[in-house]
């Protein structure tokens, strides 16, 4: 990309805002949703916008690989300090009063324990009931599902199917993401909003912010896999100068 | 006041470690923090299962989020015993690996392959210790995760290869297991896994519930490599280094067969495997296919490491099978052998380390004549060897005597037949390597190997010793396997 004149300076010029943005947000995350994950990203796509355009060499320039790998040790560090200073630091009687905060007010308790009221048949997501109308209403009204389940097959066929190293790793990919959809599904309550407490609002009907979580938590992993994968294949690419399974293991059969 | 957060600090302990190993940039001072944190996780874990064996389950919760809402720790004798099983190991492994690890992997990468190594001794007791259904995937991933890191610094560009397949295999598997949890979480509404157990009867006839059990065993079936979804583990044991080799064949397998315990037995219940699945057929089918084809595969493998790798997969095939029996003695059969696979496959893996060490290969040819060469390793493999036969005095007699008695038990006399059958299977096997060790001519043109070093024969021979000692004196595992048997099926403990 190095001799695109327009991308060179575009994204010289874009950059310095973007890591301001990633700043604005990391620092405004505390009064609004979302926070200091999305700040990370952006202010990490600033970089990775950096090395495609500029070339790996210049990265790392910027951002030796000692900082990084420093930065990453640090950032758990800091992370999994936070739980433990939260520990140590606890008293009873705040333990106490943290309790009672969240018994009122925590949204995820309030949205959990009305989805243990429902019950009967419309949680039964698989549950075909009849044939003639009711069942094209199942096959409408479900129509999420039936896209998580395309997804899956799909990405699943992907995987298995493909000879390609790389074409796997996507493969895995559309696998895992049928999975957040499915997710999302679950907890979404028709006609609820986001589960955001106004006070003096009186009582809203909202979707379960849970899943959500979960799913922030799983598309991590998500990525780390993926990662964790393309570089396997650059390493395999390294080793056997192809990424072709059949050529692979053919290398592998001759000695 | 710190003995209350021992559950806590089981997990935190070796995830705080693993960055302050990659701060530390160099491989002794990291090395040091990992055999610390492995004897102190060892320590917290005997501590938690003598809690739990005088005082019975303890709850721990998170950040003090109460249980159902919060993330709850939860220690019972089934799991005490999995930590044990997990840390007991890790703390003989960690001494060993710091020879091994010299030889096998370039220098500037020791300090990450510890950080690495306590990530994935983190994952999987972190694993065995929550009582939360999504926290299980978390730590699932994070031990995964980091196996496939450890696995793909083998010396051989095979390991490469055997790491890529495993991680998709692997996360095929765990995104079964995240369906899953995410079915039940759609019908009970809850992740807690002593409030899903409650949940769950009232809603047990759905198929969303069937789903979500099929998703769950399938998935964990990957992960614990059920006959047929073992591939990933032959070349995943083989080509990793040789500690690597040692922790994963020792523990990752027995995490997720635990993993699989808990949800079928506590979460799911017995009654509901049996009556509404297939799951006793089903897995005592592929347990005893499992056991037949993964022995006689392995018999004809000329990598040793390759030719155990293979019988890992066959031992799993007789601890599953103690589980399909679904009855007091079979589990009890079960989860002993979790314990003493631990210690016969941690011995011979060890052994075979040290052989790799001095020789740089495992291959069979090359192997000829080293009873004379290196008689300690090779006789510790040789005594390693006869445990996992299962012949008397050992721990391998213990497994298989509970199992061949749950199936008398039952009146499957053919069962237990196949058991015994089995076993001369794995009298084969270990023939080749004693025949090739000690009534073989060394290949002249190799230079003459020298016996291994202390801090490779050491750790070796504690795990050599361990496998006669726990088959003579059976009153601690036995005992907490029982109790764990019965906890699981619900007839108090």
């Amino acid at each position: 990309m190095r001799h695109h004149v327009i991308l060179r300076v575009i994204a010289k010029l874009g950059i310095p805002f973007i890591v301001l943005f990633a700043l604005y947000v990391q620092f405004h995350g505390d009064f609004g949703p979302g926070g200091g994950f999305q700040a990370g990203v952006i202010f990490g796509a600033a970089f990775i916008l950096y090395a495609l355009i500029f070339g790996l060499d210049n990265a790392l320039k910027v951002a030796p690989m000692n900082l990084v790998i420093t930065f990453i040790a640090v950032g758990l560090l800091v992370f999994a300090g936070v739980g433990v200073a939260r520990q140590v630091s606890r008293l009873r009687r705040a333990r106490r009063q943290f309790r009672r905060r969240t018994a009122s007010r925590h949204p995820a308790r309030r949205a959990r324990s009305r989805d243990h009221g429902r019950r009967g048949h419309d949680r039964d997501l698989l549950h075909l009931r009849g044939p003639g109308p009711v069942a094209v209403e199942f096959l409408i009204g479900h129509y999420n599902y039936w896209i998580f389940i395309f997804l899956m097959m799909l990405g699943f066929y992907v995987v298995v199917a493909r000879g390609n190293l790389v074409k796997k790793i996507i493969g895995l990919n559309i696998f895992q993401a049928s999975v957040f959809l499915l997710y999302i599904s679950i907890g979404k309550v028709l006609g609820g909003t986001a589960p955001i407490i106004i006070d003096g609002g009186g009582p809203v009907t909202y979707s379960n912010p849970l899943p959500h979580v979960l799913i922030l938590t799983a598309i991590v992993v998500g990525v780390a896999t993926t990662a964790l994968g393309l570089s396997l294949v650059i390493r395999i690419n390294e080793a056997y100068g192809t990424i072709e399974e059949d050529e692979i293991n053919d290398m592998d059969q001759e000695p | 006041m710190i003995a209350a957060h021992y559950a806590a600090l089981q997990v935190v302990a070796p995830l705080i470690a693993a960055p302050l190993c990659v701060l530390l940039r160099r491989g002794i001072p990291a090395w040091l923090v990992t055999v610390a944190i492995s004897w102190i996780a060892l320590a917290i874990a005997i501590q938690l299962l003598i809690q739990v064996l005088a005082t019975g389950t303890i709850s721990y919760e998170l950040g003090g989020w109460a249980a159902p809402w919060g993330i709850e720790y939860r220690v019972d004798s089934v799991n005490a015993f999995v930590l044990l099983i997990v840390s007991g190991i890790s703390a003989v492994t960690a001494p060993y690996a710091h020879k091994t690890v010299v030889k096998e992997i370039p220098e500037d990468r020791h300090y990450l392959f510890y950080a690495a190594y306590l990530l994935c001794l983190t994952g999987l007791l972190g694993i065995a210790i929550t009582g939360d259904a999504f926290n299980v995937f978390v730590f699932l991933e994070i031990s995964s995760l980091s196996s496939y890191v450890l696995i793909s610094l083998g010396s051989e560009r095979k390991a490469l290869t055997a790491a890529y397949q495993y991680l998709v295999m692997g996360t095929i598997g765990a995104t079964f297991f995240l369906i899953g949890v995410g079915l039940i979480y759609a019908m009970t509404g809850t992740l807690n896994m002593a409030d899903i157990a409650t949940r769950l009867d009232a809603v047990e006839n759905t198929r969303t519930v069937l789903a979500a059990f099929a998703f769950i065993t399938v998935g964990l079936g990957l992960k614990l490599a059920l006959f047929p979804l073992h591939l990933w583990l032959p070349n995943a044991y083989a080509y990793a280094p040789s500690a690597v080799t040692v922790l994963l064949a020792a523990t990752a397998t027995k995490v997720a067969i635990y993993t699989m315990l808990r949800f079928v037995f506590t979460l799911f219940g017995s009654d509901f495997a049996l009556d509404v699945t297939f799951l006793a057929e089903f897995l005592m089918a592929l347990a005893l296919v499992g056991v037949f084809a993964a022995s006689i595969t392995a018999i004809f493998q000329n990598n040793v490491k390759r030719m155990l790798a293979y019988s890992s997969v066959a031992q799993v095939g007789y601890m599953l099978l103690g589980v399909s029996f679904f009855s007091v003695t079979g589990l009890t059969g079960g989860i002993v052998h979790l314990f003493n696979h631990a210690m016969m496959k941690g011995a011979l893996f060890m052994a075979l380390g040290a052989v790799f060490y001095r020789l740089g290969s495992v291959h069979i040819d090359r192997m000829r004549g080293l009873g004379k060469q290196m008689p300690l390793t090779m006789f510790a493999f040789v005594l390693g060897g006869l445990s996992l036969i299962g012949l008397p005095l050992t721990v391998g007699f213990i497994s298989k005597w509970y199992l061949i008695l749950a199936a008398l038990e039952r009146g499957w006399w053919p069962i237990a037949g196949l058991i015994l059958l089995s076993s001369l299977l794995a009298v084969a096997y270990i023939w080749r390597v004693v025949e090739a060790a000690y009534f073989r001519d060394p290949a002249t043109h190799h230079p003459r190997a020298t016996e291994a070093p202390p801090a490779l024969l050491v750790p070796t021979w504690i795990l050599v010793l361990a496998n006669f000692y726990f088959g003579i004196d059976t009153s601690v595992t036995v005992g907490i396997a029982d109790n764990a048997a019965k906890v699981l099926l619900g007839s108090g403990g």
